[in-house]
């Protein structure tokens, strides 16, 4: 057992290639996301939701065919089969949270901290862990929600078919969507370093802020509505062009907006206090 | 190298770091001693660049410890063995840290294997015991094979084989040419484990020394009593001792032999009760050096209060 074992050699002069990196970082932080049972049973969770919640509903449609209109259009039927989205993205709302929250009670953000001094990339690198592991799951997913739904609501004569953009634009949307729910929760998560508070403020952000809005004089709320980002994700997964509200890759840029803004915040504030 | 000048930190009106400098040099296992709340982790938060400093500096290598290209290759840290999570695999932990500086399997398990958890490595840490945390700890401080170890209290919990292990791990490293830095509240364990110690107490810094120079000054002292210890006082500070008073009528003499003190005090005439030498522990001296900076006092203050 000797004490010098080396690492890799490294005289100064290439010391700068062996910092942290944004690869770097992101991977492990993808580790960190991976090697939490709690982390991986969420998105577990997520991704059955995703995929079982929306056939279960189509098959209800073609047994019982009653309940409400007819799915005459692309975009009702659309809904049907990714029904389980936005359960998936609750979850995955969570899990953002928790993957940022997670390191505060044992104080391992501040080893985090140390093996990463500039905390920008540590928040930068988390997202990127949780997009690229989260984004291919749900993606999938939703394929694989609108495939299975596909079949069943043929039977039914549904318009849901691949030949159209939009049912690729809703697989696509939904993704965004439930990716976007997580890098919320990560924002709020260094905001407000704890699980529940910043989970209670997803959910104030998503289901109470709009009412809130509502409530507004009316020029007023409905200049600002359209432009919250509950109304932008669900405006961004519509499938039909007509309705109200922004136009989908209009608001598709506005939910974006959000998670940057969001991730922003965060990074600003994490850098001004003390670890 | 580690150099902290003037390095301050507030937090709102308390004052937990008060105007310390001095310097952690490599080759030696320095030991950053004081009681609890004396100031010593907020230290280390600050070398590592994780609080920000009122005033004052704290360089690593001459630059601050964010603006170093590899941080965890110039600097290995433990700030807490607790900073872990809990349900997370001690080897999935380690791997965490190694890939920030694009270390991977090999490196952890080099580290695994010199801390000794080797067998351990797919267990949760929260099952660990606080020994095994610490050794964890040290692990992922050494990932990087840094220069300088700053380690917080990586004694703590441990047992006496532990200790021994700890002890001669940080030998090897500063033998090995590294800058080892490491705190602790217990005087004994640091005096045999540190070369320098650098004391702070209430946030200040109480004595920047050899481990040697401090133990030697701990060596003795000589308790005097007499029924004018004003006047014996004085003509032993004439003498060249150094004097405190213990007591009403007794006084604690250093710097002095007994037989000195005796050939005085009959030169000049002086009645002598009582003149016994006092061995001193660690402990005292450490006492003596935090005394007056120390947060929590038990019974003396109290006394003392009283009698004014």
């Amino acid at each position: 057992m000797s004490s010098s074992v080396p690492a890799t050699e490294h005289p100064m002069s290439t010391q700068q290639t062996q910092g942290p990196t944004l690869t770097r970082v992101t991977k492990s932080e993808t580790v960190k996301l991976r090697t939490l049972r709690s982390h991986v049973a969420l998105l577990a969770a997520a991704a059955l939701f995703l995929l079982v919640l929306g056939p279960v509903q189509a098959l209800g449609q073609v047994i019982a065919p009653q309940g409400g209109p007819p799915l005459t259009d692309l975009g009702a039927a659309t809904s049907v089969a990714l029904n389980g989205g936005v359960t998936a993205a609750l979850l995955l709302g969570v899990l953002g949270v928790l993957s940022v929250t997670s390191e505060f009670p044992s104080a391992l953000v501040r080893t985090t901290f140390w093996a990463v001094p500039r905390r920008g990339l540590v928040v930068r690198g988390k997202a990127l862990a949780f997009s690229g592991l989260v984004l291919p799951i749900v993606l999938v997913g939703a394929a694989v929600a609108l495939e299975v739904s596909r079949v069943i609501l043929g039977r039914i004569g549904s318009p849901l078919t691949w030949a159209e953009p939009g049912t690729w634009w809703a697989a696509v949307a939904m993704s965004l969507y439930a990716v976007g729910w997580g890098l919320l929760g990560q924002a709020l998560g260094w905001i407000l370093r704890s699980a529940v508070g910043a989970a209670f403020a997803l959910l104030g952000l998503m289901f109470v802020l709009p009412m809130l809005v509502a409530l507004l004089p009316q020029p007023a709320a409905d200049a600002v509505l359209p432009l919250l980002v509950s109304e932008a994700g669900s405006a961004m997964m519509r499938v039909d062009q007509g309705g109200s509200g922004l136009a989908p890759p209009v608001a598709a840029l506005v939910w974006v907006g959000w998670m940057v803004a969001g991730l922003v915040v965060a990074t600003i504030t994490v850098r001004r206090r003390d670890a | 190298m580690i150099e902290i000048e003037n390095l301050t930190k507030r937090f709102g009106s308390t004052v937990a770091v008060d105007d310390i400098s001095f310097t952690v040099r490599p080759g030696l296992v320095t030991g950053f001693l004081g009681p609890n709340g004396a100031g010593k982790s907020t230290t280390m938060r600050m070398v590592l660049g994780l609080d920000r400093p009122t005033g004052g500096t704290a360089h690593v290598d001459g630059r601050s410890f964010v603006d170093l290209p590899s941080p965890a290759r110039a600097v290995g840290a433990m700030l807490d063995a607790g900073q872990v999570h809990p349900r997370r695999a001690a080897q999935a932990h380690l791997t965490a840290i190694a890939e920030t500086i694009g270390e991977g399997r090999v490196r952890v398990q080099q580290v695994l294997d010199l801390v000794g958890l080797t067998d351990q490595a797919r267990r949760r840490v929260g099952t660990f015991s606080l020994g095994m945390r610490q050794r964890l700890g040290i692990a992922a401080a050494l990932i990087g094979d840094p220069g300088i170890i700053v380690l917080d209290e990586p004694m703590n919990g441990l047992d006496p084989d532990g200790i021994i292990w700890v002890r001669s791990l940080l030998r090897r490293l500063a033998d090995e040419g590294r800058t080892v830095f490491v705190s602790s509240h217990l005087m004994g364990e640091m005096a045999q484990t540190a070369d320098h110690l650098v004391v702070v107490g209430r946030g200040r810094l109480v004595a920047d020394v050899p481990t040697e120079q401090l133990l030697s000054g701990a060596a003795s002292v000589v308790r005097v009593r007499g029924p004018e210890p004003a006047r014996l006082a004085r003509v032993l500070t004439d003498a060249g001792a150094t004097v405190k008073r213990a007591g009403d009528s007794a006084l604690h003499v250093s710097d002095l032999e007994p037989a000195q003190i005796a050939r005085l005090t009959l030169d000049h005439r002086l009645e002598v009760h009582e003149l016994v030498t006092e061995r001193r522990s660690l402990e005292d001296a450490f006492l003596e050096l935090t005394h007056d900076a120390t947060d929590y006092r038990a019974d003396h203050t109290t006394e003392r209060t009283v009698t004014r």
